[in-house]
């Protein structure tokens, strides 16, 4: 049950972690990209400025997630590695 | 070679490679205060362990389940993992998140071990020494293996990334070793900068193969993609920069002389 309990938490944070907008953004690329096959003229342009607005709106909001859009303190990041600003389980 | 080979080894290469100078932080920092056994010892259980998951999931996954199913599942995984990455490196690029730090992660784990007894002249097992290291390999390594399986699979060239793996992982222990220099000094944001936009590009590439958009140039269109990437990884760093330019200066520098291996 631990072991269980240990891969679902992995895949939490890898997944999710604290940038559930990126993985939302994720569903919606897939989403758009199902939706516009048949459309192939828009879904080549359509796809890329979503990836590109995606990315750009989360940089944003971690921006603006630390205290007056100023840098966290280095040490934050070293006590926890796995961070209070990474999401997603990544480096 | 196709376009898609060459970029998904250099993708698998850079990451592995950026694991890799985190993993060997740790194993050195173990290997200097707990013995040089037991850090190589659980460094090298958990590469076997890194190397089953490959071959337990990475085969069946490549041999079994259809390609553009495959390449969405992946895609997105690949999507999740390289805007992270992507993210990450704007923000630490723009000021608003601290580079990482070896310096600081050798240091903090050779304190965390100091406290316990131990003795690092002693050619013996120790098991905190074992622990500390496999973990640190395992941990890391695991994102390598995401990366591999998911690449390697949904190219069908599992072998070759896992080849590109294994000699990232090579080439940093053979440097990490000989060099015997600081591993802060490798540019880990650079590094993660352009596997982030290789990984994103990948990502969105598969996303769209695997449900039936057809890219102008097919694999061709690849190098469009990291561009484009690329252009916006720039154009976002400075606009953050531009939007608060003290975020640069109050990002603190990296620790002096701790942790030269």
């Amino acid at each position: 049950m631990r072991y269980l309990s240990a891969f679902g938490r992995f895949w939490w944070d890898f997944l999710v972690g604290d940038t559930p907008e990126l993985f939302v953004a994720t569903l919606a690329l897939i989403g758009l990209a199902l939706a516009l096959r048949h459309v192939q003229a828009a879904a080549v342009p359509i796809l890329i400025l979503a990836g590109v607005t995606f990315l750009g709106a989360s940089a944003w909001r971690g921006r603006r997630r630390t205290p007056g859009g100023k840098p966290s303190p280095a040490a934050s990041e070293v006590a926890t590695p796995r961070g209070t600003d990474g999401g997603g389980g990544t480096s | 070679m196709t376009t898609t080979t060459v970029v998904l080894a250099l993708a698998v290469f850079g990451a592995s490679a950026v694991e890799m100078v985190e993993a060997l932080t740790i194993v050195v920092a173990s290997g200097t205060t707990r013995g040089w056994r037991s850090a190589i010892e659980g460094t090298v259980v958990a590469v076997v362990a890194l190397a089953v998951i490959v071959a337990a999931v990475g085969v069946p996954l490549a041999t079994l389940v259809p390609i553009d199913v495959l390449r969405v599942v992946v895609g997105g995984l690949l999507l999740v993992l390289g805007l992270n990455w992507l993210r990450k490196a704007i923000l630490r690029a723009s000021g608003h998140k601290a580079l990482h730090d070896e310096n600081q992660i050798f240091a903090d784990t050779v304190g965390e071990l100091s406290t316990e007894a131990g003795d690092a002249t002693r050619p013996r097992r120790d098991a905190l020494g074992f622990t500390v290291a496999f973990k640190g390999v395992f941990l890391e390594g695991m994102e390598v293996v995401l990366i591999v399986i998911t690449l390697g699979g949904s190219a069908r060239h599992l072998g070759l990334a896992a080849a590109a793996a294994g000699a990232a992982v090579v080439i940093v222990s053979v440097i990490g070793v000989l060099v015997a220099r600081q591993l802060s000094e490798v540019p880990e944001n650079a590094m993660k900068m352009v596997v982030g936009i290789m990984l994103t590009s990948f990502g969105l590439f598969w996303v769209g193969e695997g449900a039936g958009v057809h890219w102008p140039g097919t694999d061709l269109f690849l190098l469009a993609l990291i561009g484009t990437f690329s252009l916006t990884a720039y154009v976002f760093s400075l606009a953050l920069r531009r939007a608060d330019p003290l975020a640069l200066q109050a990002t603190p520098a990296p620790t002096s002389e701790l942790g030269r291996v």
